[in-house]
């Protein structure tokens, strides 16, 4: 029954590692066990947008490399029961770990928890094939901006060459004020564009940077994105949950907004 | 309502969807704009011996492993 999740983009800082920590918290917080994995050798970030970077001991590399178990490596979230986090390495690089070690860490941990969530690097190198090596099914985040969907369309590309149970979209950082003005596409442009079944869309909101400031989750908070990545992680889990309603409230004044500039 | 839309300015949004929609037929083929704007031609022509159909409204949408042709 357990999953293996690759959360991925293709272009860098649309919101994956931000993605990753609030499905993952999402999933916890609904009662799963859940362990999060940051696959970014190097460049590691999950660490502190969870704010459990004074914790880490041995990080992924080691646990490939067989310097510690892997019951060591992992760092448990004391705030939410079931969450676990196998945080990067820092100082080495993608080479480190290659997709066989990654294929044979994703069935070890699989046994243990009902969520494995793997936070991909930016790119189409080796890290995105590390981290895709071992994954059932992929979460493709994008933003409403040409850059961001051309790199997710390739991705796309690339993930159909893998054996994956399913590939879905969050649509990420949209603003109403914007696509009121006919200045930003719509969830609706980007899906028509990408032809990927939508997971979810996520407005963009400042309690993002705020929560980010304190390393904590906003997946359990009241604000717009926090109920958005709630309404992704039980998505996940298969609950039928439609669309937030302040987006469909919204087009239809938008819709009325319209008529009158028109008329 | 329409016909004032026309006297408007485009907005940005559908700029992008139209770069877009042009950029990923020719990323997903592997293939320049030039080239699938005279693949797009060849097919119309070989089309049009056999029935009649609008070459503005034609329409070619490209996947990995399938073209589709709408009129």
């Amino acid at each position: 029954m357990s999953e293996v999740i690759v959360v991925t983009s293709g272009k860098g800082g649309v919101g994956k590692t931000t993605t990753s920590a609030n499905v993952g918290t999402g999933l916890a917080h609904l009662g799963h066990k859940v362990v999060l994995i940051d696959t970014d050798i190097g460049l590691r970030n999950l660490d502190v947008v969870m704010g459990l970077e004074n914790r880490i001991v041995y990080n992924l590399v080691d646990v490939v490399e067989g310097n510690c178990r892997l019951k060591q490596a992992l760092i448990k979230d004391k705030r939410y029961p079931g969450l676990y986090l196998l945080p990067s390495a820092q100082t080495r690089d993608k080479t480190a770990v290659n997709p066989q070690q990654m294929k044979k860490l994703t069935s070890q941990l699989k046994e243990q928890f009902d969520y494995v969530i793997l936070d991909c690097p930016a790119g189409i190198e080796q890290g995105f094939q590390n981290a895709v090596a071992g994954a059932d099914r992929a979460i493709v985040v994008t933003t409403p901006e040409v850059s961001a969907i051309r790199d997710a369309d390739r991705i796309i590309g690339l993930l159909s060459t893998y054996e994956l149970n399913k590939i879905e979209l969050v649509v990420n950082r949209l603003r109403y004020d914007m696509i009121k003005r006919g200045d930003m596409m719509n969830v609706e442009d980007v899906v028509d564009i990408l032809s990927v079944p939508l997971l979810g869309a996520v407005y963009d909101d400042e309690s993002v940077v705020i929560a980010t400031n304190h390393g904590e989750p906003l997946v359990c908070t009241d604000s717009s994105a926090g109920k958005a990545y709630m309404n992704i992680s039980k998505r996940i889990t298969g609950e039928d949950i439609p669309l937030m309603t302040m987006e469909r409230d919204r087009s239809i004044w938008f819709r009325f907004g319209t008529i009158f500039q028109k008329v | 309502m329409k016909f004032i839309s026309v006297f408007r300015k485009k907005k940005s949004r559908d700029i992008a969807k139209d770069r877009l929609k042009i950029l990923l037929i020719s990323d997903r083929i592997n293939c320049t704009p030039e080239v699938m704007e005279r693949i797009k031609q060849d097919i119309f022509e070989v089309l049009t011996k056999y029935i009649q159909i609008d070459s503005e409204k034609m329409e070619i949408q490209v996947s990995k492993r399938k073209i589709n042709v709408f009129w």
